[in-house]
């Protein structure tokens, strides 16, 4: 089973997105308390809530500019270190498939691929450190190991699993980038909710292709 | 709060672009001297917009509370307070900042402004002697703004502010303790708690871990061991001057920061080291924490100079 996506799937994940943030805010906000200000799952809200409306005011976008010009909007409402990582990495993705009007799974480990390099270029960080990378690298890895003999479906549930263990690992992590640096033993135990976003993000696309593919 | 600002001293300030979150002087842009540039999350009052006038900023952009402004903020204002001789950012050490800036810095360079950029990075407790520049910048910006301002009105080139800048940075140095936390709007939890009888010695101004929690002691035994520190840093020898910054981290009344200006200057009248110029206020906080923090910064006639020159701001006035 082959997966196709058009702009039409693109904008709905977006506004499944702007559902699942709306929804774990508060999560994501207590996460964030324990090792930083507490207002993580506040902010990813403003911007998935943002690129949303933007959409609603610019329905035809192609699905490059949906990402990069949506990204420029996160950044724009939300500034934050999540926001321009979150920029970086969406304009990274919009140029990888640059005037393709539609994507398959090879082009979604592309955009992966190639927002993960413009995450750690722009964060200087790597993983390992407690960031959305620990998520976002191990789900890139089940991506890799798709070729034309695996099932797409099987890979997308992988990619899923993958992003949900990495979080997981981040509880055994300390922090070492980024203000949550400065929370190093308290951080010992507590998932990043960088890396919880990362894995939310991933869920949020791979449910949507699994239920609609 | 941005448009209170903005009411409150029409004369002063004024939007870039019409965007209320990027703030100018009100008769930016400045043609013939180096502009300055600054910005950070919402919270810290009168950091930053408090201090964009004549002698200090050109320019601020402001994010949401504790959160960087963006990029694209950043950009916007500094093509807005260009005055022809290239633009100076100058910032706390945070990762989200220098990422927004950093990415603004590479678009305004692509459109022929040069940039040059500057972290203030004062706060002891973050880091220790020999990695300095891992360390948090804290009240420490309003003496950067200070230098940065008074040597730009010289109209000096980019360069030379920066070399003078950097140059008063190594002679700054502070550190805080807090007694409670703060709320960020929204986020509806403190930013950390602490125990009744607690303090945090080295406290960050988003509730950074510091240096240790310990048993609270009365104001002169905290000030004592916080000038202690201060001055293992940054050793300043017998008649020597320095300019002291005591300042609220917000909830603090201006009484208890006298109690501990009284008992620096104390100790400086024992070790025979000369207050120049102190200053004692609200000037870098953290929303409504209490707790206070010590900046020292050791003169030399030319800083003693610069610290002399006029400024005109919302929340500093002299000359």
């Amino acid at each position: 089973m082959n997966i196709i996506l058009h702009q039409e799937d693109i904008k709905n994940i977006i506004v499944k997105l702007d559902d699942v943030f709306k929804k774990e805010k508060d999560f994501l906000n207590e996460l964030d308390s324990k090792i930083g200000d507490g207002d993580h799952g506040l902010t990813m809200y403003r911007g998935t809530n943002a690129i949303a409306q933007y959409l609603e005011e610019y329905p035809d976008l192609k699905i490059s500019d949906i990402l990069i010009k949506g990204g420029f909007r996160v950044n724009e409402i939300t500034g934050s270190t999540i926001g321009i990582l979150i920029f970086s990495a969406m304009k990274a993705a919009g140029l990888a498939i640059k005037e393709k009007e539609s994507i398959n799974i090879k082009d979604i480990q592309k955009m992966l691929q190639d927002s993960i390099q413009a995450i750690e270029k722009r964060g200087k960080a790597s993983k390992g450190q407690k960031t959305i990378l620990d998520s976002l690298i191990p789900a890139l890895e089940s991506l890799e190991e798709n070729n034309d003999e695996t099932d797409d479906i099987s890979t997308i549930k992988r990619m899923i699993k993958n992003a949900y263990d990495g979080a997981e690992s981040t509880k055994n992590l300390e922090s070492q980038i980024g203000r949550a640096k400065w929370f190093k033993n308290r951080s010992m135990g507590v998932m990043d909710p960088g890396a919880y976003t990362g894995y939310l993000i991933l869920k949020t696309i791979g449910d949507y292709i699994l239920k609609n593919q | 709060m941005l448009e209170g600002i903005l009411n409150a001293y029409p004369n002063l300030l004024k939007k870039a672009n019409g965007e209320i979150r990027t703030i100018t002087r009100a008769d930016s842009p400045v043609k013939g001297k180096v502009s300055i540039v600054t910005g950070g999350g919402s919270g810290h009052l009168p950091v930053f917009m408090g201090y964009v006038g004549k002698g200090l900023l050109d320019g601020a952009a402001i994010g949401n509370v504790f959160a960087s402004p963006s990029m694209n903020q950043i950009l916007s204002l500094t093509k807005a307070v260009h005055g022809g001789k290239g633009v100076l950012y100058l910032y706390g050490n945070y990762s989200g900042d220098i990422m927004n800036f950093d990415m603004a810095a590479e678009m305004a360079e692509d459109e022929g402004i040069k940039v040059k950029t500057i972290l203030v990075a004062d706060d002891i407790a973050s880091s220790k002697k020999g990695n300095e520049q891992a360390r948090r910048g804290v009240a420490g910006l309003f003496y950067a703004y200070k230098i940065a301002g008074a040597c730009a009105d010289e109209g000096v080139s980019l360069k030379e502010v920066y070399n003078t800048t950097n140059d008063a940075l190594q002679r700054i140095r502070s550190l805080g303790v807090a007694i409670s936390s703060c709320t960020v709007p929204g986020a509806g939890k403190p930013s950390f708690s602490l125990g009744k009888d607690e303090m945090e010695i080295g406290m960050g101004i988003h509730g950074e871990a510091g240096i240790k929690r310990e048993k609270r002691k009365s104001a002169d035994e905290v000030t004592e061991d916080m000038i202690d520190l201060l001055l293992e840093d940054l050793p300043v020898k017998q008649d020597e001057e320095v300019s002291v910054l005591v300042n609220s981290l917000g909830a603090t009344p201006l009484e208890e920061l006298f109690i501990i200006y009284r008992k620096i200057a104390n100790i400086f009248e024992d070790k025979r080291i000369k207050i120049y110029k102190p200053y004692v206020g609200r000037y870098a906080t953290s929303l409504e924490m209490a707790g206070f923090s010590i900046t020292l910064f050791k003169l030399s006639d030319k800083f003693k100079k610069y610290l002399n020159q006029p400024v005109w701001t919302p929340f500093v006035k002299e000359g």
